[in-house]
């Protein structure tokens, strides 16, 4: 109750809660007292990372809940038929642990979560097409009653779309942005045609114009990262003022190192808003080994090129 | 034996034949593509369609564009496939209203919020669902027939075990694609462009940087290959060797990509697969692929092909690491504008002159060569090269030939 007092004392009112993905299953220990919660992917689930396979998960997800810690399972990828037995068999058992919400892409899980009647809160997270208020309601109808907001839209689009629908909201303040998914496998592709040998090693596509490498991963197919790492700690402040339900801070791609102090940072900005944010921003840019950017917080995208020519 | 054939005089024949769909970026494409066969044509408005940069239909021109498919026994389908933005709504109630007066047929969307607004304001137009929802499993396609959809441009990632599957599961029109370029990633699930030109894959930006080529680069910054860069470029997709097991599948309607191609490459390719679906809905038990449809098809292509996720899971076959192995398609260089007593007269599209080996092709020919032995002017002046933008100029034929009917250069 003490701690309550305290934290209420330092925010103010701040119902945004922080969830990590963590970097590495194994480094969960150094990340529990940095989150409210955390967004796991469970292996063929997830077209961006994953964190092990289900039974490796299971023990993990009951002892992060008997902790008071939110969890949100990720399992976003375009499903294929081949997947439907194992997704099917997988939503059960995330519903019986009474995780908080399972993170989908594919409308094949909404079609099994209804033909079920689940209980668990299902996430409408299609990666890039989570932009406007309109559709969260047309989900929020459907009985989804959390999105999480693609990386390509801007900080007013976020707080107009808060204030337009009833839909819970995620945002992600942390981390490189997925840019790019399909299924095919196209690093070991790439080594095929060159008759070389794919090494056990990080790849990245070296763009010479705007001197980024963007990492590419297969996982599930070929996916592809921003160059650019988000940094957006200054926004986080906006985002609880704002009443953003949940803010996402992502550690794939980085080491435990870099991640803990990025995730110690955020939470810390999180809890208390007296902490000089500009001095850890530039302190969290000096530790990250990309560069790093404000992603789309306050560019927008064009949309009709004719106009713009 | 399934719904698709049925046994007439002793004879199978394909009762349930597809509609085969073709691209349009202005009437002029659209009327030909009806011509050439097309049972339906599909094209983009000037707001809310994933081609920004296609020419794109007035609403005025989509009235005329269905007046002409209708009384042609064709249907007309509407892009409406953004992924919408919170500003972007504004006018769609007007614009959906405007294409259901318009007679347009059916839209094709990719964000589920048309569906309320179209429940609501246009209730006569179809539901299609786009691509871009990368569609690929039962479950996913039930979600869409429950939600009142008519048919799923299935996603490209299929293969013919799960189209069938999909078929077989489900009670509502499956469409895919049969020719044209790829996307690499999922569709709607791209946002290179975004990232790397601030262009809007999702609401008709996409600048294909996935055609582009990059360093491949480990951790210590090695480049894996200096000379052959990488590279997430398809083949294009050509299915001409595939399309009678598609057609005994029920697939409901046969998909050309190219909302941006010209005239002649919808011709061609409208034309191709016309001849090859109906040659084997006539007599699906004595058909056999000749080699006219692939020469054909080599005619249309100005990169190689492949048939992707049909037959097998795509390897580095199905890609191209070497944009520079692209070559220009076969020359179009006249339209048919008439034909009387051997002499065709003809607009010219692209340079030729006498002497010329050209091709002559159309819905109501089959193809042939010939060499053009003399050219008039519109005076009946006999001249030697044929250089003026869309030039008329008369031409003695071996054969009879037909209002827009077409030409290449063979040599």
């Amino acid at each position: 109750m003490i701690l309550v007092m305290e934290y209420l004392l330092v925010r103010g009112v701040n119902m945004t809660k922080l969830l990590v993905i963590p970097n590495d299953i194994n480094n969960i220990d150094n990340l529990i007292n940095n989150g409210d919660g955390f967004i796991l992917g469970i292996d063929r689930m997830n077209q961006f990372f994953s964190h092990g396979s289900f039974s490796d998960l299971k023990s993990i997800i009951i002892d992060l809940k008997n902790k008071d810690k939110e969890i949100f399972i990720s399992m976003n990828k375009i499903m294929h038929n081949k997947d439907l037995k194992e997704l099917e068999e997988l939503l059960i058992e995330l519903d019986k642990l009474k995780v908080n919400g399972i993170l989908y892409g594919d409308l094949g899980v909404v079609s099994i979560w209804k033909r079920l009647g689940l209980k668990v809160s299902l996430v409408w997270d299609q990666t890039h097409i989570v932009t406007n208020y309109h559709t969260c309601n047309y989900w929020f109808k459907k009985s989804i009653k959390l999105g999480n907001i693609a990386g390509e839209v801007t900080m007013d689009e976020i707080i107009d779309i808060k204030n337009n629908t009833d839909m819970k909201l995620m945002a992600q303040v942390f981390g490189f942005l997925p840019i790019f998914s399909s299924v095919r496998k196209l690093i070991s592709n790439y080594f095929d045609y060159l008759d070389k040998d794919k090494k056990d090693t990080n790849y990245f596509l070296y763009d010479k114009e705007r001197k980024l490498n963007y990492p590419i991963k297969e996982i599930n197919g070929t996916s592809i990262y921003s160059g650019n790492i988000l940094n957006g700690i200054n926004e986080v402040s906006k985002l609880i003022d704002n009443k953003i339900d949940y803010v996402i801070v992502n550690g794939v791609n980085l080491n435990d190192d870099v991640f803990n102090y990025v995730a110690d940072s955020f939470y810390k900005v999180k809890t208390d808003n007296s902490l000089n944010v500009n001095k850890l921003y530039e302190d969290i840019n000096n530790k990250l080994p990309f560069p790093n950017d404000r992603g789309f917080f306050y560019k927008q995208t064009i949309y009709k090129v004719r106009e713009h020519e | 034996m399934n719904n698709i054939s049925k046994i007439i005089n002793g004879k199978r024949v394909i009762v349930k034949k597809p509609e085969l769909l073709a691209p349009a970026s202005n009437l002029e494409k659209l009327k030909i593509a009806i011509e050439y066969g097309a049972d339906a044509v599909y094209f983009g408005g000037q707001d809310f369609g994933l081609r920004a940069n296609a020419s794109n239909f007035s609403l005025e021109e989509i009235k005329e564009a269905a007046d002409y498919a209708h009384s042609h026994n064709a249907k007309v389908y509407l892009t409406v496939n953004i992924i919408f933005h919170n500003d972007d709504v504004t006018g769609l109630d007007d614009y959906l209203k405007g294409l259901e007066e318009a007679g347009v047929d059916a839209i094709m969307i990719a964000d589920p919020l048309v569906i309320e607004r179209v429940k609501e304001v246009a209730p006569k137009l179809g539901i299609f669902i786009s691509t871009q929802q990368s569609t690929i499993n039962y479950e996913a396609i039930k979600y869409w027939e429950e939600e009142g959809a008519q048919r799923i441009v299935l996603g490209r990632e299929t293969s013919k075990e799960e189209i069938k599957e999909n078929i077989e599961k489900t009670n509502i029109g499956i469409e895919t694609f049969i020719h044209g370029s790829m996307c690499m990633a999922y569709s709607g699930r791209c946002g290179l462009s975004n990232h790397m030109t601030m262009r809007d894959s999702n609401r008709g930006g996409c600048s294909q940087n996935c055609r582009w080529e990059w360093p491949l680069v480990d951790e210590k910054g090695n480049v894996v290959d200096k000379d052959i860069l990488f590279s997430m470029s398809a083949k294009d997709l050509v299915m001409i060797k595939e399309i009678p097991e598609m057609i005994e599948m029920g697939i409901c309607a046969f998909k050309i990509e190219g909302r941006m191609r010209s005239m002649h490459y919808i011709a061609s390719v409208v034309n191709l697969y016309r001849k090859l679906i109906d040659e084997y809905c006539k007599d699906p038990d004595n058909y056999k692929l000749t080699e006219y449809y692939e020469k054909e098809a080599k005619k249309c292509a100005n990169r190689k092909y492949a048939s992707q996720y049909f037959n097998r899971f795509p390897t580095k076959d199905e890609q191209y690491y070497n944009t520079r192995e692209e070559k220009p398609t076969q020359e179009f260089i006249g339209i048919v504008l008439d034909y009387k007593d051997g002499i065709a007269t003809i607009e010219q599209r692209n340079y030729f002159k006498k002497g010329d080996v050209i091709e002559v092709f159309g819905p109501q020919i089959d193809n042939f060569e010939f060499k053009i032995e003399s050219v008039m002017d519109e005076d009946g002046n006999e001249i030697d090269i044929i250089r003026h933008p869309r030039q008329i100029v008369k031409i003695k034929v071996p054969k009879e030939v037909y209002k827009n009917n077409m030409i290449r250069l063979v040599k």
